[in-house]
């Protein structure tokens, strides 16, 4: 017998918006319901006095990505799908990521004196200051990582744009489709 | 936790957004004024001395309007989206502080707060566009769309510059850190790419193309009539009303100035007020592509070496804040 506490409601939210999301015929749905995934996610972190988290979690995901998201496919303007594979996919996925994540907790909450995650845990979880915490292990433990991921996303950024650049001979930028634009730069 | 909890509740609730909703109701009231002034005309005067029930004759029109539903429109995110929108403008006041120790909560992360649900203002647009099944409405959604998300970035970065020289993210402890030097001083360059971002970010003149009239008639909104437009309508002016509080709390001082406490305020907040009807009077559209040039390739590395700029001197110069 368990109270309907928050914890178990909001847990119950993510998990139904989730199954929308990956069953749901109508893509504009899916992102919908992967909204409400991640505002549930950001309201359990609130719950777990983690509030920096959850409103980054809030502008990055739900303020940039998931917006992104929307924005193609309201524009590629997809039909219905058809719901074949998609239980054996549901299945093996998280198959794969609840190990991860077995394994994670494993390594977080049993003895495991050379792990770093127990080190951090007790250096930094009991701080006063959520910020300064993760600036600490950011900035002063990490801050190589912190550095490689950064060059990372940069060139897959670059990467993206110069694949997605192409300059066929014939046509013109839109800011050169006024004539006095197109005069000001290849006449004068 | 009684009932007398609950009714102090819904009290502080209420004297909460009523004072917002009358402010924004005379708002409108005050931009036709000073427009129709600026291009020699009278503007509203029949409804009341001066016009001054305009808004409320206005507002009473559109409730007993007909709300009319697009029949292949999707009707549970066209109903929806309206009340999002309104919503969200409304939430961010919640954490706004209006004097010392004067808010409704007193945030720790506010500045942090007001920019996630700033950050959640376009699914509104994006989704009543898409919902409205019309060309027009979907074209003006993705136009909007794709404006907040690239100014969010710049004004994000400037916001950080400011976090940087208070050393602190609530609101409250900002502006007593002006105490000495208001932050418009060391901060001019990226105080006026805050105001034309923040002219952006609420879709207004000169970069409107959410609602081109010329172009796409209204924008999103071309299919919502009578309340659900007036919901879009008290939300646009809502959050150009607190991005002028914001304004006035980052970059001049907010309640610390020249007159007593939250009057100071008020009036720095209608200063910025009046900029924003001042430049929809005075200046002309701009064009999509020039809008999106100098958002990412003007606003945008301005800010970010503006950041590299502060954090580099905070560094050298082993300068800590007066906060911590």
């Amino acid at each position: 017998m368990f109270s309907l506490d928050f914890n178990l409601i909001i847990s119950v939210v993510i998990i139904s918006s989730s199954l929308i999301v990956v069953f749901s015929s109508n893509a504009i749905y899916s992102v919908i319901g992967l909204i409400i995934a991640y505002c549930g996610s950001a309201a359990l972190f609130i719950k777990l006095e983690a509030e920096f988290l959850a409103l980054l979690l809030i502008i990055v995901y739900v303020g940039a990505i998931a917006v992104l998201f929307l924005f193609v496919i309201i524009m590629l303007n997809l039909k219905t799908s058809v719901n074949t594979y998609k239980v054996p996919f549901l299945v093996s996925t998280l198959t794969f990521f609840g190990t991860l994540q077995y394994i994670y907790c494993w390594e977080l909450f049993t003895e495991f004196p050379t792990r770093p995650f127990r080190e951090y845990y007790y250096r930094y979880a009991t701080a006063h200051d959520q910020i300064y915490s993760f600036a600490n292990v950011l900035f002063d433990d990490t801050v190589l990582c912190l550095i490689c991921g950064g060059v990372i996303l940069l060139i897959a950024m670059i990467g993206a744009i110069v694949l997605s650049t192409k300059f066929t001979p014939g046509s013109r930028l839109s800011s050169e489709q006024i004539s006095r634009n197109f005069v000001t730069k290849y006449i004068c | 936790m009684g009932s007398l909890y609950y009714i102090s509740l819904i009290a502080k609730v209420l004297l909460l957004i009523l004072p917002v909703l009358l402010i924004v109701a005379f708002f409108t009231l005050i931009e036709r004024k000073i427009i129709s002034y600026i291009q020699r005309r009278r503007g509203p005067n029949v409804v009341g001395p001066f016009g001054l029930l305009q808004a409320i004759a206005d507002g009473v029109k559109l409730i007993f309007k007909e709300t009319i539903i697009p029949s292949n429109s999707n009707k549970i995110i066209f109903i929806f989206s309206p009340i999002l929108t309104f919503t969200l403008s409304l939430i961010s006041w919640t954490v706004v502080p209006l004097g010392l120790d004067v808010s409704y909560v007193n945030l720790n992360l506010s500045i942090l707060f007001i920019f996630a649900i700033s950050s959640l203002g376009v699914y509104g647009i994006i989704m009543s566009g898409w919902a409205s099944n019309s060309k027009y409405a979907f074209l003006g959604a993705l136009r909007s769309a794709a404006q907040m998300v690239s100014y969010e970035v710049a004004i994000g970065l400037i916001i950080i510059s400011v976090v940087l020289s208070s050393g602190t993210l609530n609101l409250s402890k900002i502006v007593m850190s002006q105490e000495f030097c208001w932050y418009l001083i060391p901060h001019l360059p990226v105080f006026l790419l805050f105001f034309i971002s923040t002219l952006a970010e609420t879709n207004r003149h000169p970069f409107d193309f959410a609602e081109a009239e010329s172009e796409l008639v209204s924008g999103y909104n071309v299919e919502y009539s009578s309340m659900t437009f007036a919901l879009f309508f008290l939300a646009e002016y809502s959050s150009m009303l607190l991005m002028s509080a914001l304004t006035a709390l980052l970059f001049v001082g907010g309640w610390l100035g020249p007159l007593p406490s939250t009057i100071s305020l008020f009036s720095k907040t209608l200063i910025f007020v009046f900029g924003f009807i001042g430049v929809r009077a005075f200046f002309p559209r701009l064009r999509y592509d020039q809008l999106m040039h100098f958002g990412w390739k003007v606003c945008l590395p301005v800010s970010l070496v503006w950041v590299i700029f502060m954090g580099v001197i905070f560094k050298n110069f082993q300068i800590t804040s007066p906060i911590i």
